[in-house]
C-alpha cells in the first residue's frame, strides 16, 4: 500500500511518515501544493493524506485538479481548519474524506483502511459528457463552459 | 419622560410664562395710564376750582356735569364727578351731594393735603373713586379743595383686559404645546426610524449599514457617523475574528505533532532510544506551545490596554549589552558574532524586562538570517526630533537598532512585517518555531512605551529593525 503526504509543515509530515510507515504503507512526502499535484499524477497511490493550509495553492484546489487531471485516488484531507463551512467544502471539492488537526493515529489508520477498501474509483465532484458538465453539488450545469442553470 | 414630551411642556411653559409676565406689565401699564388721565382731568378741575375760590366766583365749568352745586342727590349713579371744599378743620363749605355735613377725607388727611397736596384712591359709599386735595388761600383763610372722580369706567377696562388675558392665555398655552408636541413629533420621527433600523442591525448582520437621507441635515450626519462607527466595529471585530482563527490554528499546528508524537511513542514495540527520542520531541513541542501560549497572552494584554508595561529608568547600554551576551553562544554556534555599539550611560524610561525581550525577539531573527562569517549589529543613539514639524516642541528619541547581513526582507513583506502571524518565509519560520508574533510584539512593546518599531533593509545590505522609545526626559 502505497501513501502520499502532502504537508509543508516539516514536523507533522515526517511524524506522519513514521507513523504510516510503522503501520506498513509506503510513504511519499509533497511539501506543497504543486509538488502534491505532481507527484499524485505521476505516480499510483492507493490514498491522499492532504493538508489544506499550504504554501501556494491550498489543499482544496489541489483535490480539484487532482481530479480534473483524472487522478481518482482517494484523499483524506487533514487539517487545522475546523469550521463546518470548510469541512464541508474540503468534501465538494472532491475529497473522501475529512480529519482535524490534532488527530489520533488509531482514526487516521482506521479512515485509511476504509478509505482504500473502498478502492479508487471516478467519481468525479463534476460530471462531464461531451461538452456538457454538471456539478452536483452546487447543482449548476455548464455547456461549453457557460452555465444554463442553477 | 420623553423627549418630546419634555420638549413639549418645556414650550408650553415657557409660553405660559411670556403670557403671565407680558399680561402683568400690560395691566400695571394699563392702570397707570388709566389713572394719570383721570388724574390730569382732576387737576384742571381743581386748577378752575381754585381760580374761582381766589377770585370769589366760582366758574360752572369748575363744577360737575350736573351743573349746580349741592344740588346733586345720593344716588350719583348718573354723576361720575363730585367737588367739596373744606376749612382744614374738616368743616365742609361746600358740598358736593348727599351728606352736606360728612367731609370726604378725615381732619389727618386733610392736614397731609394742606401741606403738600393729595392724589389718592379710596371707597366711597361703596364705589372707588380718585381723588385730588389741595389748599388754595380764600381771602387769606385756607381752605382744602377736593375735586374727585368715580373710576368705574377704567375699572371696567381693566377688569375686560383680565379677563381676556386670563380665558386666551392658557388657550395660547395649550396651543402653543400642542404645536410643540406635533414639531417635536415631526422632527424626531427620523431617529425613530433610524433606532427602529439599528435595533434590526444584530451581530451576525454585520454588512448591514443605515440609509444616509440626502437631506445633508443633523439626522444626515448622524446616520453618517453612526455607519462610520459601525465600519470601524466590523473591522475590529473581523481583525479578531482571524486573530482568534489565527491563533487556532498556531496552537494546533504543535498540538498536532505533540499527540502524533505521543501517539506513535505509545505504540507497541519501541525501543528505549526512539521513547527516549520521543520524549524529547515532545518536551521541544511543550516548549513551543509554552511560548506561543506566553506570546498569545501578551498580545492579548497589550490589547486590552491595561498597563503591561511598568517602567523605570533604565540604563539602555547596559541592558543592550546583557541582551547581546545572552545570545552570544547561539551566535556562536552558527559562526556569527554579535557587535555592540552603544554610547556610554544612555538611559531611557522604560521596562527593562519587555525590552529585553523586545530586543531577544530582533537578535534571534538576526542570527536565524544571518550568513555564517557576518556580524549582527547592535546600536543605539539619542537624539531630538521635532514634535509635529514645530520647531519649538521637541522630543528626545532613543533608537536601539539591530541589524544583520542577510538577504534582507523581502520588499513585499515590508508592509506587514509587524502584523500577528505574517511571516517573511512561511515555510522555513515555521519549522524553526516561529508563529510570526515575534515582530508584532516588538511593535506591541514599542508602543506601549509611547514609541514604535521600523522595519527596513539596510542600504548596505541586510534587513535592519530599529525600536524607537522617547527619551523621556
Amino acid at each position: 500500500m502505497r501513501v502520499l503526504v502532502v504537508e509543508d509543515e516539516v514536523r507533522t509530515a515526517a511524524l506522519l511518515r513514521r507513523g504510516l510507515a510503522e503501520e506498513g504503507y509506503a510513504v511519499d512526502v509533497a511539501v506543497d501544493g504543486p509538488d502534491g499535484v505532481w507527484h499524485a499524477t505521476e505516480f499510483s497511490y492507493d490514498g491522499v493524506i492532504l493538508d489544506v493550509l499550504l504554501p501556494g495553492i491550498d489543499g482544496f484546489e489541489v483535490c480539484r485538479r487532482l481530479r480534473s487531471l483524472g487522478c481518482w485516488a482517494p484523499v483524506l484531507m487533514l487539517t487545522a481548519r475546523v469550521d463546518l463551512a470548510d469541512r464541508v467544502r474540503g468534501l465538494d471539492s472532491g475529497a473522501h474524506d475529512y480529519l482535524a488537526k490534532p488527530f489520533s493515529f488509531d482514526e487516521l489508520f482506521a479512515r485509511l483502511k476504509a478509505l482504500i477498501r473502498r478502492g479508487a474509483a471516478e467519481r468525479p465532484a463534476v460530471v462531464q459528457v461531451g461538452d456538457l458538465r454538471l456539478d452536483p453539488a452546487t447543482r449548476q450545469v455548464w455547456r461549453i463552459l457557460v452555465r444554463v442553470s442553477t | 419622560m420623553s423627549l418630546r414630551l419634555r420638549l413639549s411642556l418645556a414650550f408650553a411653559i415657557g409660553t405660559a410664562a411670556l403670557i403671565a409676565v407680558s399680561g402683568l406689565v400690560f395691566l400695571a401699564q394699563l392702570h397707570s395710564s388709566l389713572n394719570s388721565a383721570i388724574d390730569a382731568t382732576l387737576q384742571a378741575r381743581s386748577e378752575a376750582l381754585a381760580a374761582g375760590l381766589r377770585s370769589g366766583s366760582l366758574p360752572r365749568a369748575a363744577w360737575p356735569a350736573s351743573g349746580q352745586l349741592g344740588q346733586q342727590t345720593g344716588q350719583h349713579s348718573g354723576a361720575d364727578e363730585f367737588a367739596q371744599v373744606l376749612t382744614p378743620n374738616g368743616k365742609v363749605i361746600f358740598p358736593s351731594w348727599a351728606d352736606e355735613n360728612s367731609p370726604l377725607l378725615p381732619v389727618s388727611r386733610l392736614r397731609q393735603a394742606e401741606r403738600e397736596g393729595l392724589t389718592m384712591t379710596a371707597m366711597v359709599e361703596g364705589e372707588q373713586v380718585r381723588m385730588l386735595a389741595r389748599e388754595v388761600h380764600q381771602a387769606r383763610h385756607p381752605v382744602i379743595v377736593i375735586v374727585g372722580a368715580v373710576t368705574s369706567v377704567a375699572d371696567a377696562a381693566q377688569a375686560r383686559a383680565r379677563t381676556v388675558i386670563l380665558i386666551g392665555g392658557p388657550v395660547v398655552v395649550i396651543s402653543a404645546g400642542l404645536g410643540a408636541w406635533l414639531l417635536t413629533g415631526a422632527a424626531l420621527s427620523p431617529v425613530h426610524q433610524m433606532r427602529r433600523r439599528l435595533e434590526e442591525i444584530s451581530e451576525h448582520d454585520s454588512s448591514a449599514r443605515l440609509e444616509v437621507p440626502s437631506t445633508g441635515d443633523e439626522i444626515a450626519s448622524l446616520a453618517a457617523t453612526t455607519n462610520r462607527l459601525l465600519d470601524r466595529l466590523q473591522d475590529a471585530l473581523s481583525r479578531q475574528r482571524g486573530f482568534v482563527a489565527d491563533a487556532g490554528h498556531e496552537l494546533r499546528t504543535p498540538l498536532t505533532a505533540l499527540k502524533a508524537e505521543l501517539d506513535l511513542a505509545a505504540r507497541p514495540g519501541k525501543s528505549r532510544d526512539a521513547l527516549a527520542s520521543a520524549v524529547a520531541a515532545a518536551a521541544d513541542d511543550t516548549d513551543r506551545l509554552i511560548r506561543l501560549a506566553e506570546d498569545l497572552l501578551l498580545l492579548a494584554r497589550a490589547d486590552d490596554g491595561t498597563a503591561f508595561i511598568a517602567v523605570e529608568r533604565t540604563d539602555l547600554s547596559a541592558l543592550i549589552s546583557a541582551s547581546a551576551r545572552s545570545f552570544a553562544a547561539q551566535a556562536g554556534a552558527r559562526g556569527i558574532t554579535l557587535a555592540v555599539n552603544v554610547p556610554q550611560r544612555l538611559t531611557a524610561v522604560a521596562d527593562p524586562a519587555r525590552l529585553r525581550q523586545a530586543l531577544g525577539n530582533l537578535i534571534e531573527n538576526a542570527i536565524g538570517h544571518a550568513p555564517a562569517g557576518t556580524a549582527v549589529e547592535l546600536s543605539s543613539d539619542a537624539r531630538h526630533v521635532a514634535d509635529d514639524g514645530c520647531r519649538r516642541r521637541r522630543h528626545g528619541v532613543v533608537s536601539i537598532e539591530v541589524r544583520d547581513h542577510g538577504p534582507g526582507f523581502p520588499v513585499e513583506f515590508l508592509p506587514r512585517a509587524f502584523e500577528r502571524f505574517s511571516r517573511a518565509d512561511p515555510a522555513r519560520d515555521r519549522d524553526e518555531g516561529g508563529a510570526g508574533l515575534g515582530l508584532a510584539i516588538v511593535a506591541s512593546i514599542a508602543a506601549a512605551h509611547g514609541g514604535r518599531a521600523v522595519a527596513g533593509n539596510h542600504p548596505g545590505g541586510g534587513a535592519c529593525v530599529q525600536i524607537e522609545l522617547p527619551l523621556g526626559d
